[in-house]
């Protein structure tokens, strides 16, 4: 999964910068993203990767990297 | 073609089919009750004739008057829209007889289909899934008790003729069954005129999935895709989605067969729709009822699939085959419809008709609007309060939500209180936006989302 | 104003039953009545939309009318061959039928609401009248 396509994915969810979508930044300090925009993250992340994200793990998905590493994970 | 088409309805459907004809070039007859005088149909029809006072039953339901002035004004079709006359057979022969083409299945295919036990045993014997019940109609307590005991509580006792959630009562012990048997079988006299019984196993926590049908009268039919229904109240539907996020695509494969085979099972002809409930687990799904009209949330299957349903209804009835094969049926986006009703959800739903004192509706790229009001005009108490539906479209399904908030930013009505403010807050609310609703959703959370519009109300400083 | 909005004024004359219309703005007025002349060859435009504010039915002093009880086929007399029920100027006690309406081969007797004298006779046989319409026009006495 590259890179770039998450970081769009997050940047036109989140409203940020692309440059503040770095694979240390965190959703909700560093990207501000409350509750209901993390769940919005995650139905966003499915419908670009096809990929999907099973609620209980949403939880540990704390940063961008975390992120990345869980959808090469999880290709299916 | 069909050349002059007498509309035997009101409302924002009436309008929905007089705009089909007339990108048909078929001319129209509205008809209208007194209290329907200023209606928008009945101003844009080529014809418009007075039919009887606001009660419906003096009016849209009187078959002898629709009959008259359809053979008096020279049409050649009936179109029933939903509701009222639109699933009775009496009426479709009642046309046939009168020379006319009623714009949907023959009264025969509309009992088969429209006698929700009937039903159940054709589908059953046309290999298509349905929910454990008794066999038939349970014509007193004690058939229903022993149906109840086989199938297993909780139950469902339904009136066969039943629609819109009018004669259900759920029962959740052989104690209650009484009681609510007799309470739901009143309502089904009150209601339809008709108060045979059948009783079905409650699935829990469903998900209510219908399938849209088309069928021509040359024997094709085919399926246009699922709908998701699970916001609910009382049976009475909220928020409609196409297509239901839950459904893989081999269960929207296998489920569409169904419906196929449902229609073909009773000879269907026009547009239908065929509900199922899928259970919790996602995997197993329940032929529920067949609705043999053009449904209120139709809308939403024209935009995921680009078909005008309502023009396919009248090239059918003009005698045309389908121009369309199942492969060529594409589900593109993901688009979610609102009604909005003349109600006020923090009194109990009160239905509170009145004057449109101001209208705005939203529009821009994948709205869209499906209503009769206009500003001045009064929404009447005679008959049922939805005012209008928004309806959006977008590639995917979170777009679709968003786009949904900002079209009901935008709507903006004075005159009556509305659910939009409802809406706009399930539109919010995590479980929706997941996509993990089942009918349950409204009832659990409506407190709290009603909690959420009275701040929103109270710091707008609305009453 | 251009001539195909004038076209589309003209038809929509033509096409509701107003006996006249006269339309002035700045520059100019436009003024049609239902003369005894023939109308002018105007191409039949597209079946234009009854313009929401004019769809009304004309304003002839109502009165006291004799109002069609339901949809259906207006009949001035029992039967074709027969004399009508009333003519203008007719006394007719409350009650005696005026004139028919017919619905679905089910024939309805409109009766006299009081006794009066029959002043004007509003519809002619065969012709489809909608509910509430006015009938006959009457004094009563």
């Amino acid at each position: 999964m590259e890179f770039e396509k998450v970081r769009d994915v997050i940047v036109e969810t989140l409203g940020c910068d692309a440059e503040q979508v770095t694979l240390e930044a965190t959703l909700a300090e560093d990207l501000g993203a409350d509750s209901l925009a993390s769940v919005e993250l995650v139905m966003a992340l499915e419908e670009a990767t096809g990929i999907s994200i099973d609620d209980a793990d949403v939880a540990n998905l704390k940063t961008v990297g975390d992120i990345m590493t869980y959808l090469n994970g999880h290709k299916n | 073609m069909l050349k002059r088409v007498l509309i035997a309805n009101r409302g924002e459907i009436a309008l929905r089919v007089l705009r089909a004809c007339r990108e048909l070039d078929i001319e129209t007859v509205a008809v209208y009750s007194e209290a329907d005088a200023e209606a928008l149909h009945v101003q844009l029809a080529t014809q418009a004739v007075c039919i009887g006072p606001a009660k419906a039953a003096d009016s849209y339901l009187n078959q002898d008057a629709l009959l008259t002035v359809a053979q008096a004004t020279g049409c050649d079709g009936v179109h029933p829209g939903y509701g009222f006359l639109s699933e009775n057979a009496d009426f479709a022969d009642a046309c046939a007889q009168a020379g006319l083409t009623f714009i949907g299945p023959s009264g025969d295919t509309i009992r088969k289909a429209g006698s929700k036990s009937a039903a159940r045993d054709i589908m059953r014997a046309a290999g298509v899934p349905v929910t454990p019940g008794s066999d038939g109609p349970v014509a007193s307590v004690e058939a229903a008790l022993a149906a109840a005991e086989a199938v297993g509580y909780p139950v469902l006792l339904k009136a066969s003729a039943g629609g819109g959630g009018r004669g259900i009562r759920r029962c959740d012990s052989a104690a209650a069954l009484p009681s609510a048997y007799t309470e739901a079988k009143a309502e089904a006299k009150a209601c339809f005129g008709d108060d045979e019984m059948y009783l079905e196993k409650l699935v829990l926590r469903p998900r209510h999935i219908e399938f849209q049908v088309l069928a021509d009268r040359q024997g094709n039919v085919v399926h246009l895709g699922d709908r998701d229904c699970s916001i609910q109240r009382r049976n009475q539907k909220l928020i409609e989605e196409a297509p239901a996020r839950c459904l893989t695509q081999s269960l929207r494969e296998a489920m569409g067969q169904a419906a196929v085979r449902a229609a073909k099972a009773v000879g269907y002809e026009g547009a239908g729709t065929v509900e199922f409930l899928l259970d919790a687990d996602g995997e197993h799904f329940y032929f529920m009822e067949m609705n043999t009209r053009i449904q209120v949330e139709h809308g939403i299957t024209e935009l995921v699939t680009g078909v005008d349903l309502v023009r396919q209804q009248l090239r059918i009835a003009s005698g045309l085959s389908l121009d369309m094969e199942q492969s060529d049926i594409r589900l593109t986006g993901h688009a979610i419809e609102c009604r909005i009703n003349a109600e006020n959800p923090g009194a109990n739903f009160a239905p509170c008709p009145g004057r449109v004192e101001f209208v705005h509706f939203p529009g821009g790229a994948g709205v869209r609007v499906d209503s009769c009001l206009y500003n001045g005009c009064e929404l009447s108490p005679w008959y049922d309060s939805l005012a209008a539906k928004l309806m959006v479209h977008a590639p995917t399904r979170l777009e679709a939500i968003r786009k949904m908030r900002r079209a009901l930013e935008e709507f903006t009505l004075e005159g009556f209180p509305t659910n939009a403010e409802l809406s706009y807050q399930i539109m919010y609310h995590p479980v929706f936006v997941r996509g993990g609703c089942t009918t349950a959703f409204l009832d659990e959370h409506l407190p709290e989302l009603l909690d959420f519009s009275r701040r929103v109300c109270e710091s707008e400083g609305e009453p | 104003m251009t001539n195909q909005e004038i076209k589309e004024l003209i038809s929509c004359f033509e096409n509701s039953s107003l006996q006249t219309m006269k339309l002035s703005t700045q520059e100019f007025t436009i003024e049609m009545s239902r003369g005894a002349g023939a109308a002018p060859a105007v191409p039949q435009a597209p079946a234009a939309v009854a313009v929401p504010a004019a769809a009304s039915a004309p304003a002839r002093e109502e009165g006291d009318a004799v109002k069609a009880p339901l949809v259906g086929t207006f009949y001035a007399a029992p039967a074709p061959d027969q004399a009508p029920f009333v003519a203008v100027g007719d006394r007719v006690k409350k009650g005696q039928t005026v004139c028919l309406i017919e619905a679905m081969k089910m024939m309805s007797e409109v009766p006299a609401p009081c006794d009066c004298v029959i002043e004007e006779i509003l519809k002619a046989d065969g012709e489809l009248v909608a509910f509430g319409e006015a009938l006959l026009r009457y004094k009563p006495c």
